[in-house]
């Protein structure tokens, strides 16, 4: 009984969700069922009557009454119910198309350290490709639902219009032979919807045991499906490389293959399911038509109602198995339904609060002894760093790979928090902010930055909307202006193939100059770029190096660089080993020490440009 | 290059799915036709189940006898009805198998073997679109549903055909006015296919936009933009008008599906009308040659409203068979997309050993059906066992070269010899046998490292070499870092033990990787810009030993690196600007030069 409580408990939530996600889909499907669950008894019930009028010699006008009556109601409930069927059709599919989008939302909603965590893209994986493959989860349950009221409908009319047959007069007799046989029947149907029952569960659990061995199966067909044979580089990897069979196996072996022998055992469970329920079924249709017979034979019944309870009755068993098989269905739809709300309703890990972002001339930012480590990882990748960024001024971050720079920078933008010691913002934890408050005082070009295939100036507004002037000035700024403005559609030219199929394939280095314009149109006070030339030619990273101090005018500016050139720009430059802070101070004071890490790093780069 | 549209027929297309099932399942024919006869058997004794009570009925017969008869029909509608689901399951299991482990693969497999230039043309994205379409989905619109669907159509048309010689009794002028109607509704319907089908590039568009978008939610470079510069609100505004576009047109395809349910109903109407008013006057009339029972009434409606249904369920199937038959040509179409290179060798040809040279000569590319010139006159000269340097700004074409060097896209005008031979002298396979590119952007897959290195199965991987290659690399103290060594799996978000790589680690995995493929010519494309100082100039360091035995190509910014080569090729304008060793461009005072002033500028000391 507990169980049964659960399965509709979560029933009742699918079905609040499904009014907020697709509203109409449920009332369309329960009205659908209602027209298409009455309609095969028109004919049954109506050609009865006919029959009966035409034996009984009625009036002519009469019998074509009836007629009319059938063909008018046939067509009406026939083309009301496929209309509203084609409907439901069309609805369903929609939601199967957005369900994947529906999912990102959330997704985007989440922390990056969630967002970056294997188990919770594992767990949107599975919730995607139950739907999309298997239609299983919130994708189903209006189908399911409308289905089960269908039977039920179908059940209830059916056993209406044939409880009539056993409840005939029977002159002579006892009263076991009068009701002798009838109870034999009533056993016979009680029979048949006791085994649909049984096999619906049997097979329900021979098809949990068999998908929970999917794994992540999903995760891996999404990565090659959707990412790897779609992908430019690898194409170009596989080709010169040749390794296309060896992809082929390991697609193979890790999902395709597994999908498969899940697939096998749950339809082997069914098709064992279905065909006890059908056979037991026929059985007992069988024994009834006989019953009907000799019913009419010994004239208790009209020879019309011959063709209605035979109609009823075959509908009434199938109903019944229908009827059982829908509850199945809807069990079976609990547990993916569970998992789909067990990830929407996951809570963003990192919490903030709701303090606003003072409005000042100038921002204290400090990292006191911060320690961090990734999870899964053995070592900290920043250990009881203390440092304190100077306003207005420019720091280079530099440091071997591994070093913990990319980390200094995560935990600065609130990605992730500190295991010990704290981060502040003007006297206050960075985590007492408001999320949208705190990240309004950083532009950011990451290393592994990324443009949307969208217009140019949206991508450098990062917006739907933009201001036409304050794009142009920030890609002049950052030197791509006179590339872009070049282009057919200039600015509102867009990017990439996948959204228009005149989109420009800019090289990386176009890009890496819009990601820049992306930064400088944001006019955020601190300014942090991750290896902002590194995809640049000299004469570009150049022409950035000069135009440094006027994209950063009244900001500080973090920036990382291999490129120690760029340290020359700095005011000051921290050097990270092994996630602490080694050394901080200008180029000068630090080329001094011709035993620290710094003199190390630059010697061994700038070597190749003295001679 | 276009091949013609629906150059493949129904006809043709059944021949061909035939062809692979006979080859892989024959037993899945065998049972698809065993199965045929069973749903018109079942249907044709249903509908006399109750003539034979009412004709018992009037004639007096014997109640048992009545019995028997309908044990009898009931037994063979049972055993008919749990045949034919038997037959269905294995069926659709062989079909589905079928779908994933041939069909699939076989996409998959074309994706990954087609020329390059085809892979990345607009046709060549939208064959390969449309053909993914033709595997993904339900039965009804997939190519797997095609051969089933031939087969429904059959077993349905017998159906029709029954109920049709069962009318024939009755009066064969009816089946001329069923068959008329008919006729129209299938001309209708192949109308309506056409214009479902034409849509389908356009529909195909449309997915392609909601696979990127979902797709470009995985990135994490895209999670940290997404965070920093707030797009949720602007990420909303795509999605919906993913959803307005995606919606329209499915509601277009049911429109017109709608309308020809409309015009069904219209005739099915018209049908039963007429069928009841001509039997009831039958059954009323007085001419005993016309009269018919009340047994033969039910009878005859039955078959006139059942000729209705397998009308209608034969319009149905050949409506998904027009459909299916269009996603089987989908499929073909995108596997049968023709090379433009050739993948066998030339007669007698005889590979050199040792490191070949290499010759440009006049070479030019534009991409197929644009006007745009990539490179143009380029004419180079690469010893064997020479190493040179590739500059230039960004847009130079420097991808395009090497792409045209190492065989991916073939040149618009003259000719890439290595070795003295063009690519269509070594065939495609053989010729990018002689290459290892570590191209900019590379990615790992979900394997263990040392899968990732050799990319083939654990059992061909040659350990020692695996070893020296990881060594070369500057991998070695990484790989001892990690948790299981070189078994450890990669990419974190496909397996949750894998490790994630820093940029610099990465880069050193995909050298380790053309280390390993020690193939006789090596190119590598930026192949530092993700390292430190320290790790960069380890590289340079080992360069020789890297590239010995081989010729070599380095492409990068850093010009540090052109130090370590013989020459320097510098691109500009489409062109080769300017070629020369060190020394020599810097005295011409030219781009190179200037371009080595100005990286060096910040390193000068003050």
């Amino acid at each position: 009984m507990k169980k049964t409580n659960q399965h509709i408990r979560m029933l009742a939530k699918s079905i609040r969700e499904l009014k907020r996600i697709s509203p109409g889909y449920l009332a369309l499907s329960i009205s659908s069922s209602v027209f298409s669950a009455i309609y095969p008894y028109i004919p049954i019930y109506m050609s009865a009557k006919i029959i009966d009028a035409l034996i009984a010699k009625n009036e002519i006008k009469t019998i074509f009454a009836n007629v009319i009556i059938t063909i008018s109601l046939t067509f009406i409930f026939g083309i009301v119910s496929q209309i509203l069927n084609k409907s439901l059709q069309l609805k369903g599919s929609i939601l199967k198309n957005h369900h994947d989008l529906f999912l990102n939302e959330k997704m985007n909603s989440l922390a990056l350290s969630q967002a970056e965590d294997a188990r919770v893209q594992a767990m949107k994986e599975r919730i995607s490709s139950n739907a999309n493959m298997f239609s299983f989860g919130i994708v189903r349950v209006a189908g399911d639902l409308a289905y089960f009221a269908n039977c039920l409908i179908s059940v209830c009319i059916a056993a209406a219009l044939s409880c009539s047959l056993f409840f005939t007069e029977q002159p002579g007799g006892s009263i076991a032979e009068r009701f002798g046989l009838s109870g034999l029947l009533l056993a016979a149907i009680a029979l048949s919807v006791f085994v649909n029952y049984k096999s619906s569960v049997k097979k329900m659990k021979q098809i949990s045991k068999s998908t929970s061995t999917l794994g992540n199966v999903s995760s891996y067909m999404a990565f090659y499906e959707k990412q790897y044979l779609e992908d430019y580089d690898a194409a170009k990897d596989i080709r010169i490389f040749g390794h296309k069979s060896f992809i082929l196996r390991e697609i193979g072996k890790n999902s395709a293959d597994k999908l498969l022998e899940m697939r096998k055992i749950t339809w082997r469970a069914q098709v064992n399911a279905n065909m006890a329920s059908a056979a037991v079924n026929s059985l007992t249709g069988g024994l009834l038509y006989v019953f009907a017979a000799s019913k009419a034979y010994m004239g208790l019944i009209s020879s019309g109602s011959i063709v209605l309870y035979f109609g009823a009755i075959n509908r009434f068993i199938s109903a019944v198995a229908g009827t059982a098989s829908a509850a199945f269905r809807i069990r079976e739809n609990t547990e993916y339904l569970k998992l789909f709300f067990d990830f929407l309703e996951l809570k963003p890990a990192v919490q903030c609060g709701n303090r606003k972002a003072e409005k000042r001339k100038n921002h204290t930012l400090e990292f006191n002894n911060v320690s961090f480590r990734y999870p899964n990882a053995a070592n900290n990748a920043v250990s009881n760093l203390t440092v304190s960024i100077p306003w207005g001024k420019k720091i280079a971050v530099v440091g071997e790979n591994g070093s913990g720079k990319t980390t200094f920078i995560k935990l600065l933008c609130s990605f992730y928090k500190p295991d010990k010691g704290s981060i502040s913002l003007d006297g206050y934890d960075i985590f007492d902010y408001d999320f949208s408050e705190y990240m309004s005082l950083f532009s950011v070009v990451f290393q592994d930055f990324k443009l949307l295939a969208q217009p140019i100036c949206k991508n450098v507004s990062a917006d739907d909307t933009y201001d036409e002037k304050r794009v142009y000035a920030a890609l002049k700024k950052a030197g791509a202006a006179s590339y872009i403005y070049s282009l057919k559609n200039k600015s509102r030219q867009f990017l990439y193939g996948d959204f228009d199929i005149d989109g420009v394939n800019v090289s990386g280095g176009e890009e890496q100059k819009i990601a820049i314009a992306r930064a400088v149109y944001k006019d955020a006070p601190y300014m942090i770029l991750d290896e902002p030339t590194a995809a640049l030619d000299p004469i570009a990273e150049f022409e950035i190096y000069q135009n440094i101090s006027n994209i950063i005018k009244d900001k500080t500016v973090i920036l990382i660089s291999h490129r120690l050139s760029s340290c020359r720009l700095c005011d000051k430059i921290a050097v990270f080993d092994k996630g602490s802070l080694v050394q901080f101070g200008s180029h000068d004071e630090l080329l001094a020490d011709e035993n620290g890490k710094y003199y190390r790093l630059w010697k061994a780069q700038s070597q190749y440009y003295n001679i | 290059m276009e091949m013609k549209k629906n150059s493949y027929s129904i006809f043709g297309n059944l021949v061909y799915i035939l062809r692979k099932y006979w080859k892989r399942k024959k037993s899945l024919i065998f049972l698809s036709f065993a199965g045929v006869p069973l749903k018109p058997l079942s249907a044709v004794l249903e509908i006399l189940i109750p003539k034979v009570i009412f004709d018992s009925l009037e004639q007096g017969r014997e109640f048992y006898l009545t019995a028997i008869a309908i044990a009898a029909a009931s037994g063979v509608i049972i055993l008919s009805d749990l045949c034919k689901m038997r037959i269905e399951h294995s069926v659709t299991m062989q079909t589905l198998k079928m779908r994933s482990s041939y069909f699939r693969q076989k996409i998959n497999f074309k994706a990954m073997d087609m020329d390059f230039e085809n892979y990345i043309s607009p046709a060549g994205k939208t064959a390969h679109e449309k053909a993914i379409q033709s595997v993904e989905g339900g039965m009804g619109n997939t190519l797997s549903g095609f051969f089933p669907g031939v087969i429904e159509f059959f077993s349905n048309g017998i159906g029709f055909l029954s109920f049709t010689a069962i009318l024939m009794r009755l009066n064969p002028l009816i089946i001329l006015a069923l068959t008329l109607t008919y006729f129209f509704d299938s001309i209708l319907m192949v109308r309506i296919n056409r214009i479902i089908n034409a849509s389908k590039n356009e529909r195909a568009a449309v997915f392609k936009r909601l696979r990127y978008i979902i797709q470009i939610s995985r990135d994490s470079g895209f999670a940290k933009d997404m965070r920093i510069y707030t797009m949720s609100g602007w990420l909303k505004k795509i999605y919906a008008i993913l959803i307005s576009e995606n919606s329209s047109l499915e509601k277009k395809v049911m429109a017109k599906q709608g309308f020809l349910l409309l015009i069904e109903g219209a005739l099915i109407f018209a049908r039963d009308g007429f069928a009841y008013a001509y039997l009831i006057s039958r059954f009323l009339s007085g001419d005993p040659a016309k009269q018919i029972s009340i047994g033969d009434l039910t009878v005859y409606f039955a078959a006139i409203t059942g000729f209705g249904n397998w009308l209608s369920s034969v319009v149905s199937n050949a409506q998904t068979v027009i459909t299916t038959s269009y996603a089987l040509s989908d499929y073909r179409y995108f596997i049968e997309f023709p090379d433009k290179i050739n993948r066998l060798p030339k007669e007698g040809l005889v590979q050199s050993a040792g490191c070949p040279d290499i010759v440009l000569r006049d070479v030019g590319f534009s991409f197929g059906n644009s006007d745009r010139v990539i490179l143009d006159n380029i004419n180079l000269s690469v010893r064997p066992g020479e190493k040179i340097a590739l500059v230039g700004a960004n847009g130079s074409g420097k991808s395009t070269l090497i792409s045209l060097i190492c065989g991916l896209l073939a040149p618009s005008r003259g000719d890439v010899l290595i070795g003295g031979k063009t690519l269509s002298d070594y065939g495609r396979d053989k010729y990018y046998n002689m290459f290892a590119v570590l191209f900019q952007n590379s990615g790992v897959i979900p394997a263990s490292v040392s899968k990732n290195i050799a990319l083939c199965d654990t059992d061909e991987i040659d350990n020692e070499k695996l070893r020296k290659s990881i060594e070369k690399a500057g991998l070695s103290k990484w790989v001892d870092s990690l948790p299981n060594g070189i078994n450890t799996p990669l990419v974190n978000t496909v397996i949750p033990e894998a490790v994630s790589l820093s940029g610099g680690e990465k880069q050193s995995l995909l050298l380790a990787r053309v280390i390993y493929n020690d193939a006789p010519v090596l190119i590598l494309d930026e192949p530092t810009a993700a390292l430190d100082p320290i790790a960069e100039a380890e590289l340079y360091k080992k360069y020789d030993e890297i590239t010995a035995g081989k010729t070599a190509i380095f492409v990068s910014h850093r010009l540090a690196s052109t130090q370590f080569c013989s020459r320097i090729v510098l691109l500009d304008n489409a062109g080769i600007a300017e070629i020369g060793t060190h020394n020599e461009l810097i005295a011409l005072g030219g781009k190179y030069a200037e371009m080595y002033e100005k990286q060096s500028y910040y390193y000068k000391q003050p």
